[in-house]
């Protein structure tokens, strides 16, 4: 998951976007900006925004969960228990709180 | 009160997400639940300053953030408890704990006070992202209002599987009405003992991931000029890196 894989992953402009989140959270200007100009040259203003936006949201949400103690969604811990082990969540330090039913 | 703009952007930005960064910042600025304006107003600031705290830092390299001892470096004004569960929020969320939770708590900060305040970081937090995002200096921080917090407990507030009490749904009185507007996950809950800290996080969040519940259940619905795969991408990368494992 936190791999430096090649490609798209399927998503049209995949590998670009990851790129956007990585300097997004490096906080270095000098490394988010070309990546920004990219993002907006190929997908458009409007991506921009909205890739800007979701990344920030993400930055709040994941500190919710992570100061609140919460455990996963009961219908949810089934439904990802493979997808979550295969890319080794259940390693975060933080997983010792949301694995709890 | 300034109001808030993107009139300095390059890029035009959502009316509606611009609408609600405005609301956001005129509730940091009032009395909330538990905390006056005033220090909601230095919470947000403190949540800026953690980023460039030198002790931070360090406990970030540290094996254990706790091997590391020292001051924050602080924009001052509130308590130190309040600075240190602030700055180990906004630096190092995914090494929080129960034990260190349950610390602060002993040592005498209300669980009320608690949820608000991170309420109020990462709400900031949330806005301050989207402006660096796009390249744009930090909104400059609202002046506080004057007036008394509210001090109001839901009565059907009680403790679950989270550290803190949540309402559950079946619990939300009138009191609390647009509580559970945008969904009712656990990360709704989390901050649903102040519900107006959940309530005001929520109208940032709907309007920079997607606007509610019918939304994000449509997988094939194009909500944004990103499609929904592309989305959950950029969330996944983000909370990867973060080590979020919920």
């Amino acid at each position: 998951m936190l791999g430096k894989g090649d490609g798209d992953g399927g998503i049209a402009h995949g590998r670009l976007l990851v790129r956007f989140a990585d300097a997004f959270l490096t906080r270095d200007e000098a490394e988010l900006a070309p990546v920004r100009r990219e993002v907006a040259d190929r997908l458009g203003d409007e991506a921009l925004v909205d890739s800007a936006a979701v990344v920030a949201a993400y930055e709040g949400l994941d500190r919710v969960a992570d100061s609140m103690g919460i455990p996963i969604d009961a219908e949810r811990i089934e439904p990802t228990a493979g997808l979550r082990k295969q890319l080794g969540v259940d390693g975060f330090a933080s997983a010792a709180n949301t694995k709890r039913p | 009160m300034a109001t808030l703009s993107y009139d300095d952007s390059p890029v035009a930005v959502r009316q509606d997400l611009i609408e609600s960064h405005r609301r956001t910042w005129r509730r940091l600025a009032e009395p909330g639940t538990w905390l006056d304006g005033a220090t909601r107003v230095a919470i947000a600031a403190e949540s800026r300053r953690a980023f460039d705290c030198d002790l931070c830092r360090q406990r970030k390299q540290a094996l254990s953030p706790n091997a590391v001892q020292g001051r924050h470096d602080t924009q001052g004004g509130l308590p130190d408890a309040l600075i240190d569960t602030i700055h180990r929020v906004m630096t190092d969320p995914s090494r929080l704990s129960h034990g260190w939770f349950k610390g602060v708590i002993d040592a005498g900060m209300p669980e009320t006070d608690y949820v608000e305040a991170i309420g109020v970081a990462c709400t900031t937090l949330a806005v301050d992202g989207f402006a660096r995002a796009m390249g744009l200096p930090l909104r400059d921080l609202p002046e506080p209002l004057p007036g008394e917090p509210t001090r109001r407990r839901p009565v059907g507030a009680k403790q679950g599987p989270a550290w803190v009490p949540w309402v559950l749904p079946e619990d939300v009185t009138e009191d609390e009405t647009g509580l559970y507007d945008h969904g009712a996950t656990n990360v709704c809950k989390a901050l649903s003992l102040v519900p107006q800290a959940a309530i005001g996080f929520f109208d940032v969040v709907t309007a920079q991931y997607l606007p509610g519940m019918t939304a994000i259940r449509d997988f094939g619905g194009r909500y944004r000029a990103i499609n929904r795969a592309q989305i959950e991408l950029l969330s996944a990368r983000v909370s990867a890196i973060n080590q979020c494992a919920y």
